[in-house]
């Protein structure tokens, strides 16, 4: 079969796909026909290198989320799992025509929903409403820039900010980005390559009293100018680094301001909720009143111009690679 | 008239009652005849220089938290406003006789609430108010850790989150001040002089999640030690620094455990809720339900003693000087 194995990191380029013996399940696993994987920011880390922790030890199948169809079932799983159409997310595995998942990380997809929306709306729309529910705990009136608002994360966090009564602005990248995101119902969208003073836009756009919440993924070596445009009282949350880390924060200059920053991982939001938003969640994405947003896909044969394309920071949504399709 | 001036940096005894000329009310301000004087933690970071920011250039009358009445009116004030009984919120000069401040940084004190509780009630009562209600938005059912458990602000913030179901422990550097902390309804109490390892005890208290909310005045190097015993998505506000500051904050280091630190000064606070808090404060002070630790009055005289005392950590509650006593 098909698979994409990481032996060593290196550029988008050192991708390709090999022929492999299709793998079959041990003792509390199932063997999964693979439809559609993800993108997914951690597949680039994992590639590059630039994350040391929580990757499988190389040579590792790459694709951190996926969804397909079960086609076997190892010893001791309910044999009833076979043919069901499941997703598995934060497991390696994906970029291959089979995947060895364990049976307690696989996820059964709602009967209603198509392979591509139904593999992958969930953990996008679950980081982006625990981020704003269960940590930031906004209020109708708060105000919220959302960094990478094109992106899966990003195009999430403006809808569900919108519905809870915010003012939200998306930032994105380049005058195509700006376009697509329109579609999201952001109350502004800044273009932060054209314009890179934009936390002073924000300012502008705020009368001066800045924003409560800053959502950011990128931070980076220029992440303390955002503080620049937070409010009295606002928070950076921060998920992630894609670009870079971001210089040591002055505790001192946090007080004067009155300002905060705070780290996030689902994992944190997932446990402490127990599931209880799950229904609200689904019904949301399911009635299409939130829009999950898909690109791609792109052949899995193509899988060393797919991480390229994303790393061109070009795609919107979740990008996606067609493993076998609509199996 | 007579008052404490500030005219350099130094130790507590630098603190002299001296004479100086009367204030004159200009544009906009108001004289006040003061009443009573509290020592609030910002008058020894003045005196000391421990703080840059929001403090009047030299010489300047200490004395941040004060009460009197209101004697001469400055051009454009509102003659309604003389014979105000009023409070400082945000001024400096309440160890002189008289204090010239703008009238509409004053808050009136309401009838029901005397002299002395009303020079003390506002700052501390709203700083915890705010800390909880308007910065952490805190649930019921949190966590709330306080450090200085014993101080003004320690006390009012644990009545405060027990009436909003939270739990509290507080953290009081001596065993007297222990059970202090109790009496005002601390749940729990660790005596961190005792117990280096504090935050292994809060760890315990709370089935090994840690605290939701950890609000610390004092800082210092030693402040890392609250990210040991911080709940996932838990925050860390510092309202101070006693013990000097906190180290640089590292973001990255945020995110795999879902943490925060914020910062807070009062004021930010108050121009976002402009006042909506004031009814229930009122009432549960005027009704005891919540009790504020006023220690009995002392006069200007001592205040070089009671600096020393509250900077070697002797105090506990709120510590008061006459200065004209029932004007």
């Amino acid at each position: 079969m098909r698979a994409v194995v990481l032996a060593a990191n290196g550029p988008a380029e050192s991708l390709a796909v090999t022929d492999v013996p299709t793998p079959e399940p041990g003792p509390g696993q199932v063997q999964i026909r693979v439809a559609y994987a993800a993108v997914h920011p951690l597949d680039i880390h994992a590639r590059s290198g630039a994350m040391k922790w929580g990757v499988p030890a190389m040579p590792f199948t790459l694709g951190y989320n996926y969804c397909g169809r079960v086609t076997k079932a190892g010893e001791g799983v309910d044999a009833s799992l076979v043919g069901r159409r499941v997703t598995v997310s934060g497991k390696y595995g994906g970029y291959a025509d089979y995947a060895i998942a364990n049976a307690a990380d696989v996820i059964e997809m709602a009967p209603t929903l198509s392979w591509q929306l139904g593999g992958f709306w969930a953990g996008s729309t679950l980081t982006a409403w625990h981020m704003l529910h269960t940590l930031a705990r906004v209020r109708a009136g708060d105000s919220v820039v959302v960094h990478s608002a094109a992106g899966p994360v990003g195009a999430m966090l403006v809808q569900i900010a919108k519905d809870a009564g915010c003012m939200v602005i998306g930032l994105v990248g380049g005058t195509e980005k700006v376009a697509w995101a329109k579609r999201l119902g952001a109350d502004h969208l800044i273009d932060y390559i054209a314009d890179k003073e934009w936390p002073k836009t924000v300012k502008t756009l705020t009368q001066g009293r800045g924003v409560d919440f800053i959502m950011d993924g990128n931070l980076g070596p220029d992440a303390l100018k955002e503080f620049d445009c937070l409010a009295p009282l606002g928070q950076v949350i921060a998920i992630g680094a894609m670009a870079g880390q971001a210089p040591a924060v002055n505790v001192s200059k946090l007080i004067a301001g009155s300002q905060g920053v705070r780290g996030f991982v689902i994992n944190d939001g997932l446990a402490k909720t127990k599931g209880t938003e799950r229904k609200t969640l689904f019904d949301n994405i399911s009635s299409g009143r939130w829009q999950f947003p898909i690109s791609g896909p792109m052949e899995l044969d193509a899988i060393a111009e797919a991480h390229k394309k994303f790393e061109s920071r070009t795609t919107t949504g979740r990008f996606l690679i067609e493993v076998g399709g609509e199996i | 008239m007579r008052a404490v001036v500030i005219r350099e940096n130094g130790g507590p005894e630098t603190l002299k009652v001296s004479e100086t000329p009367m204030p004159e009310p200009g544009e906009g301000q108001v004289r006040i005849k003061v009443a009573y004087c509290a020592l609030n933690p910002l008058d020894t970071h003045s005196r000391a220089g421990r703080i840059k920011w929001g403090v009047p250039p030299m010489p300047f009358t200490s004395g941040y938290e004060y009460s009197g009445r209101i004697e001469k009116l400055g051009p454009g004030v509102d003659a309604g406003l003389m014979g105000k009984r009023v409070a400082s919120a945000g001024t400096w000069g309440g160890t002189g006789e008289y204090s010239v401040a703008p009238a509409k940084s004053l808050v009136q004190i309401p009838d029901g609430i005397n002299w002395q509780l009303g020079t003390v009630y506002y700052t501390s009562t709203l700083t915890a108010w705010h800390m909880l209600h308007t910065m952490a938005r805190m649930n019921k059912g949190d966590v709330i850790l306080i450090h200085s458990a014993a101080g003004a602000v320690g006390v009012m913030t644990a009545q405060i989150a027990k009436v909003a179901g939270g739990t509290v422990i507080g953290l009081v550097g001596s065993e007297s001040k222990a059970a202090y902390a109790k009496g005002y309804g601390c749940d729990h109490v660790i005596n961190e002089k005792d117990d280096a390892e504090w935050p292994k005890k809060v760890k315990d208290l709370t089935n090994g999640r840690g605290a939701d909310i950890i609000i610390d005045g004092n800082a210092g190097p030693a402040a890392p030690k609250n990210f040991a015993c911080l709940a996932p998505l838990g925050q860390i506000i510092y309202i101070g620094a006693m013990a000097g500051p906190a180290p640089d904050v590292n973001i990255s280091m945020l995110i795999g455990g879902s943490q925060g630190v914020r910062g807070f000064v009062m004021y930010h606070a108050m121009a976002k809720t402009k006042g909506a808090e004031f009814k229930e404060i009122h009432d549960k002070l005027i009704s005891g339900q919540w009790r504020f630790p006023l220690n009995p009055a002392r006069p200007l005289s001592d205040i070089a003693q009671a600096h020393d005392d509250f900077e070697n950590r002797r105090t506990m509650g709120r510590t008061i000087f006459t200065i004209g006593g029932e004007v």
